[in-house]
């Protein structure tokens, strides 16, 4: 780069300049001349470069503002005189053990720090002067051996080796952490901040010669140090924290490892640090000045100044949780069905936000450069995902998997790998941060919605070339395949899209009515969706079992040999994998149940205080400035541009809520009926629950009426359903406190000036339907002071 | 409080320009340089507003903003900073600052109001949700003290109601002819 | 005295800036924007401080904490030279 070049040798000058005043001739003093030009600016002028936008500008550091100006950070003595070459400690009482034992311990801190806390580098690991002093030297020489690396320089083996190989091992983990990050698949800043201030982390380095140094230190500290277990420990960690490397298909491509061995290995070595821990409060010490925001005021910098993050002393059992869901992320090794994998996905990030590492190793894991898992092609990805839905035993998947190929077989399996990218998508959303994960189906749902239209017109099509399934038992309709499939997808997210709201405390009390009676609504448009295709289903089946009645009535000879063979392929091949998409089928069946039941819950609930006039489905906010239906179709914008299923308006959502209140005379009397629906509701959520719960915990059970596809994923599935019946079980019950509070006074019917409404999460409930819970309504206290 | 007078920000007033970055810098957690104060200040002057206790020669109160083309589509005004100085606060102050704002975005024909909120700050919630913002998302880890945001959004006009996508659709009238 | 009479505003955007600070620091950088008060935008700055070089990226620097500015003295060369010769062709 040019600028950089000139700016370099601008710096030279400027050096001179300070050195040397003899060199002041070529610069010239424009201080007064400066001030005069600018004084008669008018006020409101900002002289500028044409390209340059002043928002650019907001990003600017400030010098002399301590908020913006890293050199104004001061540093005490023990900072400024710290020498990485002294051996800092007493000899003689094994002070310089405890000494670099604690700098390594807070090093595997800090990374903790760092990844799991979502904490900078510059404020955790970097802020150890023996990094920065190490991967300076690094900088300058970037060299390919750990050989020819200057080192520390102590003559204490403790500190030039143990030390120093430690801080290398480090680095290390670091590398690999920021090509995860290049790599893609989370957010930089947001997930993750891999701000390395312009060192260089050993980029010619393998990690295989950091493992071996790693084993010499742990040699060294077995053979003659009998007093470092701790640290032995801590350098056995980092050695196996170094496989994580091997499983990062970037990073190794063919050789991506999937023997998790090590890893587990690594879940013993972290439990015994916790265990360590928990009896050991007495703080190590380290050498004073040793940890320091000195690298912020002397490395290149263009980042605001940031207290040093100090560890909170849960950093090994955040370890063991990192370690965990690593673990956990690469199980998706398993999974062999494409429900199996969709499950997997869907579940791993449910319920808790796992570790950024996890997330984005996951993602890297299971979408290579060319396939999933390095066994299926994304097209024949898709397609398994087809074919395990709603393509099975379709003269559609007959056609596609004709092999001879004809013209219309091409174009329709053309057409079909325009979905692969829709689903790709769809797969990349689901490990982003629960923020991002929600804000990703605005673009999903454009995607999903158009390639439906567009599918809807090619099935038109294809069944005018006579590829058709029709369902007799519902007048003759057409099944559609991939529309379905599509379709039930893009409801599924829908549905997913407006309760993530709730779990994000999007949502304010008033607008809880709209969004559950939409998820209502949503779900039985699934269940309308699914039954088409369960019709379908249950159709070819009892045709396959009436199949051979038909050969037996056909006369021996050729015709009824090719029936017999095409009998034999339809009950090996075709009606297990129908039995098995009925299950799954049945699945999202209960899925709509306990969706449809839990909602409208919780519009009963919300009928009940709106009919004691403590809520309303709109906002109680002054709308001078806007209107209740702008506020709505704001709240609905993801979905201003979907077709189907049709979206219900602001009067019709005010219409629905309606149907549900109860009205005087005599309204408390009318409470017990409501409630007594609400828990008919509630009980049908419950079995639907309990037979899922059932299922996963048998394990798949063959006789089970539904497939969940979650065997790989059991605990977070099963942890995810428990909440929901756990749910069930607190609306119920919060249904009655409701009934008591509002039955207090059964003179009252208007509670408007009694009671505020708040939505409360219930512990080990499902986030997606916390509680309308009363509050006593404050005294007008107030406003208080608030900046945006 | 009835001492409290508001006026339009004035740019050729020195000590106005210092003050809200001092008004500023003393409440908000984040840092803010003068080009942060150039870039809101000089472009848009006439979106700021102060308020003035009587007797006392500084402002005790700002609010500023600015109002742009958001993805072509629509203008969007948005409330870049507040702030009200600790003793004036709880007499609805910064209220009366956000009404004056929005009446001018209102007159500026903005679409829609956004601001960003930390979810922690219940008071400043509470205040813009009871003038009928309402939160369009959530963002993960936004400000630098690593707390989540809120993303708040005030609909004007139906404009605000319609994805972005589906307005550059039609800003292009079918009957233009080229 | 060197006579700065040629040199404008506009004619510094773009060119390198030097800024004393204090006697120990300074500030070498690109000018992009000045506003009335002679704070100054610099991007791609390089900071001395105290003898020990680094970069800066972006920096504003208000004209309260400055001690001096300074250009070198082929810009304003330069400069001079290039707006006689542009008043030149029209006279």
């Amino acid at each position: 780069m040019v600028v950089e070049k000139s700016i370099g040798e601008l710096a030279n000058l400027t050096l001179d300049h300070q050195v040397d005043s003899g060199n002041g001739e070529q610069l010239v003093d424009i201080t007064e001349h400066l001030r005069r030009l600018t004084a008669a600016l008018k006020p409101e002028t900002v002289v500028k470069e044409a390209t340059f936008n002043l928002f650019e500008g907001t990003y600017a550091l400030e010098v002399c503002n301590v908020k913006l100006d890293t050199s104004l950070i001061e540093l005490n003595a023990d900072e400024l005189d710290f020498d990485c070459n002294f051996p800092y400690g007493d000899p003689t009482t094994g002070q310089r053990l405890e000494y670099v034992t604690a700098v390594c311990d807070r090093l595997c801190r800090s990374l903790m720090n760092w990844l799991h806390d979502y904490q900078t580098l510059p404020t955790t690991v970097l802020s150890c002067r023996y990094v920065e002093y190490l991967m300076e030297l690094y900088t300058a020489n970037p060299v390919s051996s750990l050989q020819l690396c200057q080192g520390l320089f102590t003559h204490d083996p403790l500190y030039d080796r143990v030390l120093g190989n430690f801080v290398i091992g480090v680095c290390s983990f670091i590398k690999f952490t920021s090509k995860v990050l290049k790599d893609g698949g989370v957010y930089e800043e947001e997930d993750l901040n891999c701000n390395v201030m312009n060192l260089d982390m050993l980029s010619g380095v393998s990690t295989e010669e950091v493992i071996d140094a790693l084993r010499s230190s742990l040699r060294l500290l077995i053979e003659s140090y009998p007093e470092s277990q701790h640290l032995q420990r801590l350098t056995d960690l980092l050695i196996h924290m170094l496989h994580l490397p091997k499983y990062h298909y970037p990073s190794c491509q063919d050789t991506v490892l999937s023997d998790l061995t090590p890893l587990y290995e690594t879940l013993d070595i972290v439990e015994s640090l916790v265990e360590n821990g928990k009896g050991n409060t007495a703080q190590y010490s380290y050498p004073p000045g040793c940890f320091s925001k000195g690298i912020q005021k002397r490395r290149d910098n263009n980042f605001p100044p940031k207290d040093i993050y100090e560890p909170k002393g849960d950093e090994y059992t955040s370890l063991d949780e990192f370690m965990k869901d690593i673990i956990a992320a690469l199980s998706v090794k398993e999974c062999n069905t494409a429900f199996e994998i969709r499950q997997f996905v869907w579940f791993f990030n449910r319920l808790r936000q796992r570790t950024v590492m996890a997330r984005a190793l996951l993602q890297s894991y299971l979408i290579r450069e060319d396939s999933i898992l390095g066994k299926f092609s994304f097209d024949a990805f898709k397609n398994m995902h087809l074919y395990e839905f709603s393509l099975a035993g379709t003269t559609l998947y007959d056609v596609i998997s004709n092999k001879d190929q004809t013209k219309s077989h091409e174009s329709i399996a053309e057409a079909l790998n325009e979905l692969s990218y829709c689903l790709l998508r769809w797969y990349q959303n689901m490990p982003q941060n629960a923020c991002r994960h929600r804000q990703g189906f605005n673009r999903l749902l454009l995607d999903w919605d158009s390639v439906q239209a567009q599918f809807e017109q090619y099935e038109s099509h294809w069944q005018s070339m006579g590829i058709e399934d029709r369902i007799t038992n519902m007048g003759d309709i057409p099944l559609m395949p991939v529309s379905t499939w599509i379709y039930t997808t893009k409801l599924l997210m829908m549905i997913e899209f407006s309760l993530e709201g709730f779990h994000l405390e999007v949502y304010k009390p008033w607008e809880s009515f709209t969004q559950y009676w939409f998820c209502y609504y949503l779900s039985s448009h699934l269940e309308s969706n699914l039954k088409r295709l369960h019709e379908f289903l249950m159709q070819k089946m009892s045709y396959i079992s009436n199949y051979n009645k038909k050969i037996k009535k056909l006369k021996a000879g050729e015709k009824k040999e090719k029936a017999k063979s095409h009998y034999k392929h339809l009950t090996d091949v075709v009606l297990p994998q129908l039995k098995i998409n009925e299950k799954t089928v049945n699945y999202y069946f209960m899925m709509c149940t306990i969706v449809k039941s839990l909602s409208l819950a919780q519009v009963f609930q919300f009928a009940l205080l709106k009919s004691f006039n403590i809520i309303d489905a709109r906002t109680s906010a002054s709308t001078r400035f806007s209107s209740d239906k702008f506020i709505h179709d704001l709240r609905f914008k993801t979905f201003s541009s979907i077709g189907i299923p049709e979206v219900p308006t602001f009067e019709q959502f005010q219409k629905s809520l309606k149907d549900f209140l109860i009205e005087s005379p005599s309204i408390h009397s009318k409470i017990p009926k409501l409630l007594s629906f609400m828990n008919t509701e509630l009980e049908n959520a419950k079995i639907a629950l309990n037979s899922v719960i059932k299922t996963i915990e048998t394990g798949e059970a063959g006789d089970s009426p539904v497939a969940t596809g979650t065997k790989h994923v059991r605990e977070s599935a099963l942890l995810w359903f428990k909440s929901m019946l756990n749910s069930a079980v607190a609306l119920s019950v919060n249904g009655s406190v409701l009934k008591t509070k509002l039955s207090e006074n059964l003179k009252l019917h208007d509670l408007h000036d009694v009671y505020d409404v708040e939505l409360k999460f219930t512990p080990n409930g499902s986030y997606y339907f916390p509680l309308l819970t009363l509050l006593p309504k404050h005294r007008k206290s107030s406003s208080q002071h608030a900046p945006p | 409080m009835s001492g409290v007078r508001y006026t339009k920000f004035n740019i050729s007033n020195d000590v106005e320009f210092s003050t809200i970055k001092k008004l500023i810098d003393e409440d908000l957690s984040e840092p803010y340089s003068i080009y942060v104060y150039r870039f809101f200040l000089n472009q848009w002057p006439d979106l700021t507003y102060l308020a003035w206790d009587e007797g006392v020669d500084k402002p005790i109160g700002c609010i500023v903003c600015k109002s742009d083309l958001h993805n072509g589509v629509r203008l969007r005004g948005y409330i870049g900073m507040l702030a009200v100085e600790k003793q004036y606060r709880g007499q609805g102050i910064a209220k009366k600052l956000i009404t004056l704002a929005i009446d001018a975005m209102v007159e500026g024909k903005c679409d829609e109001i956004m601001l960003e909120t930390e979810c922690s700050n219940a008071a400043a919630l509470h205040l813009y949700e009871n003038m009928a913002f309402i939160r369009m998302k959530r963002l993960f880890r936004y400000y630098l003290n690593q707390g989540d945001a809120f993303k708040l959004i005030l609909p004007l006009t139906e404009k605000s109601c319609v994805r972005s996508t589906f307005l550059s659709m039609d800003a292009f009238p079918t009957n233009t002819i080229v | 005295m060197t006579d700065l009479s040629a040199v404008k505003l506009h004619d510094l955007l773009g060119e390198a800036l030097y800024i004393d600070l204090n006697e120990k620091r300074s500030l070498v950088g690109k000018l992009i924007a000045i506003d009335c008060k002679a704070n100054v935008l610099l991007d791609e700055v390089v900071e001395s401080n105290d003898g020990h070089v680094r970069k800066m990226g972006l920096v504003s620097v208000p004209f309260v904490a400055v001690r001096s500015v300074k250009i070198s003295n082929d810009l304003i060369n330069h400069t001079k030279l290039m707006k006689f010769n542009i008043s030149s062709q029209y006279v």
